[in-house]
């Protein structure tokens, strides 16, 4: 096959593999058949698998409970890639307040439910150098909530 | 340029392609328990047992309701009440998940007559208020705390759906909504008014009138018209540090509790080589926050509340993602009014800083 063929076929590939995903919901959930301690585990080990640098994890639940509110385990996990952050911080200053990207994890009983969008969001709002890497963004939210979902599994 | 045969080749190569991935298309379709627990198992409970969405598994629910009310209710969703809509699956999918959900207490349940009830929707209105409202909301709106979990305290798994959203109108038909009133929903609020009030059938004919009446809420559309850009943003009339201590110092007159200052590499760059010229103020209004997640448990995707400050070449540039434009992804009208808030403490706030 020649090029413009193969390319003609990758396309049609391409756009068949996507129709779902443009209707599809930009927030990403799923329940991990696990109790939140593992889960935790396999979402930061998920995030790490895919490339990416863990920056803090944010302990909502504790801020909520000291004030007299309960809650279950809730936790906010930043990450990034260092050069990614760096450069992009800096090209993109508009950028800056989605930066670390981040994955919600809570308990729900004996489960544990993980959170993310896929960012397209900003899409429209950022020139289209960027959105092969917000793109980029949305694909690895899917792939480290799936992972961490499988490895879940009880 | 390409001669004839081998377009012709290419052409049958991608037909071959694309026919061979339609039919595995085909094949998943059938796979409900699977593709319950892809979209739907995150919400409802991976045994459909609730969490954030109600308990479909419920008996008392699912033998009660025709597979046309949860075709449709997939379908089309509950607008601005947290369930997506998820019509993009297609026909197949949709069937092969009611027929898992069928599968969990083996029983069928007859389809619904289509035809209209006849009744009074004035007099039906009255019974409304008198026998409905107190959960359903004056307007069918249904009951607060869209935000279930069972990561909090909680006394039902169950809430009074809302009788005016679109979805619901458009997957009920009134023959179910009668039967819903005759008979109630055991193991849920929902009673038999028949039973527990004495209604007769004129009167709940003239309560699903009533019902009927509701305009079918529509949740509009959140875009940058109506909702802003997606970033707050204001240039500093000041250097960096004062700012970033402005900001700070006007945490407090909102309510928010200073968590942290960081720069924004922390944890990315080395120790001591971060850029100290891009930096994140983290904070929280607990009050506020317990408020959301009883609204909407996924709030996480805006905590901490956060504003970061960023030194240009020629100025200093502070920012904050605008709530009432990531509210979009919630499909939660509730949720909406609180983002919309938020959106306004943090122009508030900027505002005040930047003086």
């Amino acid at each position: 096959m020649k090029t413009w063929q193969m390319k003609l076929v990758s396309s049609l590939l391409l756009l068949l593999a996507l129709l779902p995903a443009a209707h599809a919901n930009k927030l990403i959930m799923v329940r991990i058949d696990n109790n939140f301690k593992n889960a935790m585990d396999f979402v930061q080990a998920a995030v790490q698998e895919q490339g990416y640098r863990i920056t803090r994890v944010q302990r909502v639940d504790k801020g909520l409970n000291s004030t007299g509110h309960k809650t279950d385990f809730y936790r906010v996990v930043f990450f990034g890639k260092p050069e990614e952050v760096t450069r992009l911080a800096k090209q993109y200053p508009g950028l800056a307040p989605f930066l670390p990207l981040k994955i919600v994890v809570f308990a729900e009983e004996k489960d544990t439910l993980v959170l993310a969008h896929d960012y397209t969001l900003l899409k429209a709002e950022f020139p289209s150098e960027l959105h092969p890497t917000i793109e980029r963004w949305g694909a690895d939210m899917r792939e480290i909530l799936e992972t961490a979902q499988l490895t879940g599994v009880r | 340029m390409p001669n004839t045969l081998e377009i012709t080749k290419t052409t049958a190569a991608t037909a071959i392609i694309l026919l061979g991935l339609v039919f595995s298309a085909t094949a998943r379709a059938d796979d409900g328990e699977a593709l319950f627990q892809q979209h739907c198992a995150a919400c409802h409970g991976k045994d459909g047992r609730g969490g954030v969405g109600v308990p479909l598994a419920l008996p008392a629910f699912i033998n009660s309701v025709d597979d046309r009310y949860l075709r449709e209710s997939i379908r089309l969703g509950r607008p601005g009440r947290v369930m997506p809509a998820f019509g993009y699956l297609g026909e197949k999918k949709i069937d092969a998940l009611v027929d898992h959900m069928r599968s969990w207490t083996g029983k069928r349940v007859a389809a619904f007559p289509t035809a209209t009830v006849k009744g009074n929707a004035v007099k039906g209105a009255k019974l409304y208020a008198t026998y409905c409202t107190a959960c359903h909301g004056a307007n069918g709106e249904g009951s607060k705390g869209t935000g279930v979990t069972f990561s909090r305290p909680r006394n039902l798994p169950v809430l009074a759906p809302a009788l005016n959203n679109s979805g619901f109108l458009a997957s009920a038909t009134d023959a179910m909504i009668k039967n819903t009133l005759i008979k109630g929903r055991q193991g849920s609020p929902m009673v038999s008014f028949t039973k527990s009030a004495g209604l007769n059938e004129q009167d709940i004919n003239n309560l699903v009138a009533h019902v009927r009446s509701f305009p079918g809420k529509v949740r509009p559309e959140i875009t940058a018209a109506n909702a802003g850009p997606l970033v707050i943003e204001r240039d500093s009339p000041y250097d960096f540090k004062t700012t970033v201590n402005n900001i700070k110092n006007a945490l407090p007159s909102y309510n928010l509790v200073l968590i942290r200052e960081q720069a924004l590499d922390q944890g990315l760059a080395s120790k001591g080589k971060e850029n100290k010229n891009q930096t994140i103020i983290y904070s929280c209004g607990f009050h506020m926050l317990n408020e959301a997640l009883k609204v909407d448990p996924r709030v996480g995707l805006f905590l901490p509340c956060r504003i970061t400050i960023v030194q240009l070449a020629d100025k200093v540039k502070v920012m904050a993602v605008n709530p009432k434009r990531m509210s979009a992804l919630f499909n939660n009208e509730e949720l909406d009014r609180l983002c919309d808030r938020m959106r306004q403490t943090y122009t508030d706030l900027m505002e005040e800083a930047l003086l």
